[in-house]
């Protein structure tokens, strides 16, 4: 099994990076959201970039920690991390110079996306598609460039296991520029000015290592499935998106794809924080310092500050109206690691997220123990005549030292 | 000739996702773009009626539609 805490977590800029790649935390909720918004707009050739963004970050970090090891030990790095990043399992024993025709029956996307949407038309897999058109190129020496990869089967089409073919020929999916180094804003933090909130941090730092694929190569917490994920990988999906509708539509297509971005992250808010806050680790050792509503969100916030998201701290925490920082936030650094910079915010995901967080307080009965886990009671949240309103203000990608967004009544 | 798309974004709302006005708004982008035609969730939601030229109504109900594996009946 791929051993996590071989790899330290940075406590200066709330990260983990493994094999070059930062790492970031998501539920199924989110993903499956983001890939169902992705596919909806169909005059986009979405598979290009839905394929080419695994099989980017994936060569990337397979490269670096294949290093060195020869073909049978790298094979079992990349059935490894697929496994203990919760995206299930993968036998590549077979794969040869010509490639490998792979099946499986344990698949991150094709559960979930059954399990939240119920059957699909189309193969959704893109993820290992591109997870194994990577893992070829770096174990046999190829060039992405000259693979072609295809999803054959599917279990969210009905099909009894997933099957993909990897072999040479024209490359079938996007490729990008190679990445820019991660560059950190080393700039003066404000705390979220909470008394316990070294306390909580403390006590859950170096947790996330305990939250690895089980048996099935998934990853249950929380009430939800959750995935280690490559964040250039999610957030190329993001921002290829936003490109395609632009350029589709200009100003207006790039708002709307916004709006939809903001709402996968509004279903993380709802499913992942509040299947946090209704955990057992919550309830042990969250609960007992939390008096008011604002606590609730501030313990939170120092919770998720040991899982590699950057650092989320309040400036401003009412009912009508708070104001949300991130420092070092991982779309920002991801954006600017690929891109470059940009003239509007682009953490749609990390507002979203900040969003759904306030609709879960102060919207649902969860401080007195409400518990929220269905599609229902997110259905009837986000259609509150009492919803928050969102304002991305500013972003590292932008220029400014942080992420900042308003939420307000 | 026009027609009101508040009754189909109502029934859309009343069996689809709480973002669908979005979803079915992404998805008709194309043909509403080639109409000149802008159309926001906010726009839906704050206003009584709203009337659009038939072709854009009949894209938004096939949008919709497809997004809902359903069929529109007006009235029902």
């Amino acid at each position: 099994m791929f051993d996590i805490n071989k790899y330290e977590f940075d406590q200066e800029h709330n990260c983990l990076e493994i094999g070059g790649e930062a790492m970031v935390f998501h539920c199924h909720h989110y993903m499956m959201n983001l890939q169902r918004t992705i596919l909806d707009a169909d005059y986009i050739q979405s598979e290009l970039f839905l394929v080419g963004s695994a099989a980017d970050a994936l060569y990337c970090q397979l490269s670096n920690l294949c290093e060195g090891l020869d073909i049978d030990a790298s094979k079992k790095m990349a059935q490894d991390i697929y496994k203990t990043f919760g995206y299930g399992l993968i036998d590549l024993s077979d794969m040869d110079a010509d490639g490998i025709e792979l099946q499986t029956t344990k698949s991150f996307f094709s559960q979930n996306w059954v399990l939240k949407y119920g059957a699909s038309k189309k193969p959704v897999d893109y993820y290992t598609t591109g997870f194994l058109a990577a893992a070829y190129a770096v174990i046999y020496d190829k060039n992405l460039e000259d693979i072609f990869a295809q999803q054959s089967s599917c279990m969210a089409c009905g099909d009894t296991n997933n099957t993909f073919i990897i072999r040479q020929g024209a490359c079938n999916f996007a490729r990008y520029p190679k990445k820019q180094a991660t560059v950190f804003k080393d700039v003066a933090k404000v705390s979220l000015n909470w008394e316990y909130e070294e306390l909580i941090t403390n006590a859950f730092l170096g947790a996330h290592a305990t939250m690895v694929g089980n048996e099935d190569g998934l990853i249950p917490a929380f009430g939800v499935y959750l995935v280690r994920t490559q964040s250039d990988y999610i957030n190329r999906l993001q921002f290829e998106f936003a490109k395609a509708m632009s350029d589709v539509a200009g100003e207006y297509g790039e708002t709307l794809a916004g709006e939809l971005l903001m709402e996968a992250g509004h279903a993380c808010g709802f499913f992942t924080y509040g299947g946090i806050m209704n955990s057992v680790e919550w309830e042990g050792a969250v609960k007992p310092y939390l008096k008011t509503k604002e606590d609730w969100i501030k313990g939170l916030a120092a919770i998720v500050n040991t899982m590699g998201w950057g650092y989320h701290t309040a400036v401003e925490l009412s009912e009508q109206r708070a104001i949300f920082r991130n420092y070092n936030d991982f779309e920002d650094l991801s954006y600017m690691r690929m891109y470059g910079t940009n003239k509007h915010p682009i953490h749609w995901a990390n507002s979203g997220g900040f969003t759904g967080l306030m609709q879960l307080v102060y919207n649902t009965d969860i401080v007195n123990g409400e518990k929220i886990e269905t599609e229902e009671g997110f259905r009837a949240m986000r259609r509150s005549k009492v919803g928050y309103k969102t304002k991305m203000t500013k972003g590292i990608s932008c220029g400014d030292d942080y992420l900042e967004v308003e939420i307000y009544l | 000739m026009s027609r009101d798309i508040k009754p189909l974004f109502d029934w859309a709302n009343k069996i689809g996702d709480a973002n669908i006005n979005n979803r079915i708004l992404a998805k008709a982008m194309p043909a509403l773009i080639a109409a000149k035609f802008v159309l926001t969730d906010t726009m839906i939601r704050e206003d009584i009626s709203f009337d659009v030229p038939y072709d854009i109504f009949d894209v938004l109900k096939k949008s919709a539609e497809e997004l809902l594996n359903a069929s529109y009946e007006e009235g029902k």
